[in-house]
């Protein structure tokens, strides 16, 4: 119990008390705290366990940089594991718990692994599990995985919603502290559409609270009233909790912004996240920067806490972090922390220093508190169990390091830290040049860019309030500046004196030779400096290398306090600066994202659009099974009472060869040709002729695709001289009008031909059988239905009971058949129609399955055989290849390979034995070798109700001089083998008999 | 013409979804009686502009992306020389009007009066709902009235019209019509909406 609630103080409302729990015991906080302050100011030490050997560990930071404090949020399908305590807005009744302890945070069983410390240094796991076979690390891996691990996720469904949004703006400016807020100033006076970003759930970044004078008032007031302005102007728009957390090409930026993670539930409507893609024509980065820790025995005792976030906590949340405070810095900026704890009356024990010189105004910032300054010492160890008790502090020079002396003890609850700052530089690194390294102030600044975007403040490296406003302003004016605008001049707020990051010494390890103790690099991922050193001892030099094998900089931080030290101590281990190191790169996100905001609304029903024809809904009441089709809805079969699949689909199909049956083809691709080369156009993109074909005629067609195998097919109509309507098949709709569109801009732009989708502008049903023509005659109003007079492939235009059709004597059932078209809108009307003159003649719906027995039955090709690797001749339609011509595919057809005798052809499969033949199965020989050789497969199949027999349409090596062979349909998958017989693909009626009645 | 079937009808029936206070949008599905597209050869791109003026009566949008309004007609330019013609008359492409006016030889044109459905997003929310699914700069001046876009939402392809500020019309597949209410009507949800009567709009 140390951390304690400030008797005044803050930016929290103390009149407005919140409930919540952690692990079950209730504590209570105030409006503005977050759950990290809030657990602070009730004295709760000890916020989870360490992920590896499980250390007991306490608060670390203030913001996003969190490596400790990970909590769940909330309970049941709204569980979020991973939560950083020192993000999460405290709302009434929140529900938290630690995580990765057990039985209690208190008493954690793993914590052994502590004790077997070097055991489970860097690599550990692979090298003793991984070792002797692969299957004992399958064995291990899932306890190995349980033991460590962050958080565990509910498995329930997401009860809550989440949302993308597109913006546009001039100028995106990704943090809103002094730089960013000067920025949106400068660059919306200017008149430039202008987007503010910020992290938190208030901007304002390090002006928040603080006591610094900023123009004619304190800085957090300052700040107040500069984003009132800022949010008044119309072309300025706020986002606070939004994370600008990538840059992707063409300055387009993805961000989160968290709208209901504040409230308990989201409101009704209200999504929880939403991904906005901002798209700007120039980025402003003002991220700020990120302290960093240094290194020492102990150093992840709850009670050691980053200098700034110690401050922050005191300033805004008006909690003290500890009773006694030590401070270890080793620059100037961290007595500020200093005079806000004096300032707050909290007691600063001592600050240690390893420098000899400090700056005047950190002196008297010591003098004023009362603490012992203790410049030239370092921080060796932290000691304590559960919380810090006291510290070790020994004599250091920058030449010799820590000197071998008896170390003193000081007696302190909290012990600030601060080993200097490290800009921000994520989202600039994913859009520069490498890092530049900064030797005053040890870290690394932006690179060079690589997209146009420029940054300001801290992450930059300005770290006074003064120079982040002034780099604001000018950050802000040349990015408006470079979109065209003209700016009038802004006045930099005078800032008050204030302490800054300064006079730093770079420090990155205050261990004495041969000291004991664990001292942790990353504490997220429990990487000590020691893991660093063996890395470099095992051969792992490279700092990415370094990262794979000890995790340094893994996890849900991303190392935003462990990476420059880790890349500092492996400097120091092959004697080499840290910019001869390097740095790794960051990628997006900056900050872990929940799925639910990328996927936004596209889940469930959502998923993808469903596409439904205009008869969709009488399928779906006649209680069609629906399936999907890509994206279209399909009826499947139409099952009646007791029916399966199987039984529906046969019965289907009979009664259409028996009597007439009608299926909805709206699906198929529609492609209306016209102009006067629309014949020569079409001439050159299928593979038979169609100059000649005459008005009132359709044909049936074969594209090639470029290197001369088969692409689609499809029936086109002649409607008028220069005016036809093509069909594609269903999957190749879009593709073929957008090669169509390709073909007519670039290869012949001379040709006067528009194509244009009319695929949705028809509604298409196939009617099919003996009895159609009885059924169509009845409803149509002007059309000849004699043979003669509307022979086959014929196309008529008329009307049926009033309504404009279009019909066209194609039969893809083998039966006497016609295609009706007519309107979408009209297209349940019309099928009713039909429907209603067809029940006299017992007419009956059939759906996908039917329609791919009688086509089966016929021996016509569909997608299954349209597969992209057959040619025509393989497929039995190399007649239908034009020798007399050039069309698309015909340079490259004749390709060796292409005409090669032993390619696999079309057949006929008949099963001998009574079972189905499973489309995807091999055909072998029977009692062949050992294993069998594929002489091909099975493409479709189906039960014959013509036949009845099961059949199938295969592709097998030489095929047509196979049939009358005995083969074997073999699938391994399922253990299914059937005996078939190679016959004719044309199993029913091959001279067509049936349809030119 | 009871034979017309809406693929949104049963589900456009007028409603206030609005869990706070005042809708944020109207949502109407407005019923296209003709819809022509009128494509013109190179060589043809003046004859064929002014041959539309004259059979519609209603002048020609003079840039890219733009469109023009007489009474029941609008005249939306979709591609170079290609023109998206909206009209009060079903027969706008049948009847021997625009048809008779461009033959081949000027030339093509395609009804696509039953190939769209149209959606009217009215209200001081429009262009919040929209960029939820729509990647375009809906700004005044980026994407001022009159202005027509071809873009996508929720995969599906749509023309995006502007009335005015907070007024637009959008032209789905009719396939998908359905599917994109749904989906409409989801992103409205959060700042409330009213669907007025289908036609009303």
């Amino acid at each position: 119990m140390s951390g304690y609630r400030l008797a005044s103080g803050g930016l929290v409302d103390r009149s407005r008390l919140l409930t919540f729990t952690f692990d079950g015991k209730r504590y209570q906080g105030f409006a503005g705290d977050t759950l990290a302050s809030a657990l602070l100011a009730n004295g709760v030490d000890i916020l989870g366990r360490s992920f590896k050997y499980h250390r007991p560990r306490g608060l670390f930071s203030a913001g996003v940089e969190e490596p400790n404090a990970m909590v769940t949020l909330r309970s049941g399908a709204r569980t979020e594991p991973n939560c950083k305590a020192s993000m999460v807005e405290l709302f009434e009744g929140l529900e938290a718990k630690s995580q990765n302890r057990w039985p209690s945070l208190g008493l954690d069983i793993m914590a052994v692994n502590g004790l077997a410390g070097p055991l489970f240094s860097a690599g550990f796991y692979y090298k003793t599990f991984m070792g002797p076979t692969r299957k004992a690390w399958m064995l291990y891996e899932h306890f190995i995985r349980k033991a460590a691990g962050m958080g565990a996720g509910s498995q329930l469904p997401d009860p809550d919603h989440y949302e993308e949004t597109n913006t546009f703006c001039d100028v995106l400016i990704a943090g809103a502290g002094p730089a960013g807020i000067m920025s949106a100033m400068a660059a919306a006076q200017s008149g430039a559409r202008v987007v503010l970003a910020d992290d938190q759930m208030e901007m304002g970044g390090s002006l928040r609270g603080t006591p610094l004078t900023v123009g004619e008032t304190d800085g957090d007031a300052w700040c107040r009233s500069a984003l009132a302005v800022l949010s008044m102007l119309p072309n300025v728009t706020m986002l606070p909790r939004n994370t600008v957390y990538g840059y992707y090409d063409d300055n387009t930026f993805g961000a989160v912004e968290r709208v209901a993670d504040h409230l308990p539930v989201p409101g009704e409507a209200m999504p929880r996240q939403r991904h906005w893609t901002i798209r700007a024509k120039r980025l402003v980065i003002a991220a700020g920067a990120i302290e960093r820790p240094l290194i020492f025995a102990g150093n992840d005792k709850p009670g050691v806490m980053l200098a700034d976030a110690v401050r922050v906590y005191a300033e805004r949340y008006g909690v003290a972090a500890g009773q006694r405070v030590a401070l270890f810095v080793n620059n100037d900026g961290a007595y500020r922390t200093v005079e806000a704890l004096a300032k707050a009356g909290v007691t600063v024990v001592a600050v240690i220093d390893p420098r000899l010189q400090i700056g005047a105004q950190a002196r008297s910032a010591v003098e004023a508190s009362g603490a012992e300054l203790l410049t030239g010492q370092v921080v060796t160890s932290a000691r304590g169990g559960r919380r810090l008790t006291a510290i070790e502090v020994t004599p250091f020079d920058p030449a010799n390091g820590v000197r071998d002396v008896l170390p003193r003890s000081i007696a302190a609850d909290c012990l600030a830290v601060s080993g200097g700052w490290t800009p921000t530089i994520h989202l600039a690194s994913q859009a520069s040049g490498p890092a530049r390294w900064d030797e005053d102030l040890a870290a690394f600044l932006p690179g060079d860019p690589l997209q146009p975007w420029q940054a300001a403040g801290a992450c930059n490296g300005a770290f006074s309030t003064a120079e982040c406003l002034a780099a604001g302003i000018q950050a802000g004016a040349e990015a408006a500046r470079a979109c065209g605008f003209t700016l009038s001049p802004i006045s930099v707020p005078a800032v008050g004196a204030e302490i800054v990051c300064d006079a730093i010494l770079p420090l990155w390890d205050a261990r004495p030779a041969g000291g004991k103790g664990k001292a942790f690099v990353d504490l997220q991922h429990d990487v000590t400096a020691s893991d660093v050193s063996l890395a470099h001892r095992e051969g792992f030099r490279s700092v990415e290398h370094l990262k794979r094998y000890t995790t340094l900089g893994m996890a849900t931080d991303q190392g935003k306090t462990s990476n420059m030290a880790g890349l500092a101590l492996m400097a120091h281990e092959r004697g080499l600066t840290i910019p001869e190191v390097g740095t790794t790169r960051f990628r997006p996100p900056y900050t872990p994202i929940a799925l639910g905001a990328l996927a936004g609304q596209a889940r469930g029903s959502h998923f993808r659009p469903l596409r439904r024809t205009p008869m969709h809904d009488w399928h779906v009441a006649a209680g069609a099974d629906m399936m999907e089709v890509g994206l279209w809805q399909r009826p499947r079969v139409y099952r009646r009472d007791g029916e399966s699949v199987e039984q529906a689909y046969i019965r289907e199909a009979r009664q259409v060869r028996q009597g007439v049956g009608i299926v909805d083809v709206s699906t198929l691709g529609k492609i209306d040709v016209q102009g006067p080369d629309a014949a020569e156009f079409l001439n050159r993109v299928y593979s038979n002729g169609f100059l000649k074909l005459p008005e009132g005629k359709a044909r049936y067609g074969l594209m090639l695709r470029e290197d001369g195998f088969l692409w689609d097919d499809g029936t086109t109509w002649r409607l008028a001289e220069h005016r036809f309507l093509m069909t594609t098949t269903t999957a190749n709709a879009a593709t073929v009008l957008s090669q169509l569109e390709f073909l007519l801009a670039a290869v012949w732009p001379e040709l006067k031909v528009a194509v244009t989708s009319v695929s949705e502008q028809w509604a298409a049903m196939a009617v099919s059988g003996p009895r159609t023509r009885d059924v169509l005659s009845t409803v149509l109003d002007d059309i000849e239905m004699s043979n003669e007079g509307f022979p086959f492939m014929g196309v008529r235009e008329g009307t049926l009971d009033g309504i404009p059709v279009l019909v066209a004597r194609l039969s893809f059932s083998g039966e006497l058949a016609y295609e009706v078209y007519c309107g979408a809108h009209f297209g349940e009307a019309v099928w009713r129609k039909i429907m209603a003159a067809g029940a006299a003649h017992d007419i009956v719906a059939y759906g996908l399955e039917a329609l791919g027995t009688l086509r089966i039955e016929k021996g016509h090709v569909a997608g299954p055989e349209l597969d992209g690797r057959t040619t025509a001749e393989d497929l039995g339609l190399g007649g239908m290849a034009s020798r007399k011509k050039d069309y698309i595919g015909s340079a490259m057809m004749d390709r060796e390979g292409l005409i090669d005798e032993n390619r696999m052809k079309l057949v006929g499969l008949i099963s001998r034995d009574g079972q189905p033949v499973r489309s995807g199965s091999h055909l072998i020989l029977p009692n062949g070798e050992s294993p069998p050789r594929s002489l091909g497969h099975v493409t479709s199949s189906t039960y014959s109700p013509a036949l009845e027999k099961y059949i199938a349409l295969g592709l097998l090596e030489n095929g047509r001089e196979r049939i009358g062979e005995a083969l074997v349909a073999t699938y391994p998958l399922k253990g299914h083998n059937v005996d078939v017989e190679v016959v004719s693909s044309h199993f029913f009626d091959p001279e067509g008999s049936r349809m030119h009645v | 013409m009871s034979d017309l079937l809406s693929p949104l009808q049963g589900h456009n029936e007028p409603q206030v979804v609005s869990p706070q206070g005042q809708p944020g949008v109207v949502l109407t599905e407005r019923r296209i009686a003709g819809l022509v597209q009128v494509a013109a050869w190179p060589d043809t791109l003046s004859q064929v502009a002014q041959a539309i003026a004259t059979v519609t009566h209603c002048a020609m949008p003079q840039r890219p992306s733009g469109s023009t309004t007489r009474e029941a007609i609008a005249i939306m330019a979709v591609g170079p020389g290609r023109y998206l013609i909206e009209s009060d008359d079903p027969g706008l492409a049948t009847k021997l009007t625009l048809t008779a006016a461009i033959g081949a030889d000027l030339g093509a044109v395609t009804d696509l009066s039953h190939a769209r459905s149209a959606i009217r997003i009215s209200g001081p929310k429009a262009t919040w709902v929209l960029s939820k699914g729509l990647a375009i700069d809906l700004h005044p001046e980026a994407f001022p009235s009159q202005d027509v876009a071809q873009s996508a939402i929720h995969e599906v392809g749509v023309l995006v019209r502007r009335l005015s500020k907070d007024s637009f019309d959008l032209y789905v597949f009719r396939g998908f019509a359905l599917s994109f209410w749904e989906w409409l009507t989801e992103a409205a949800a959060e700042t409330g909406y009213r669907v007025d009567p289908p036609g009303s709009a």
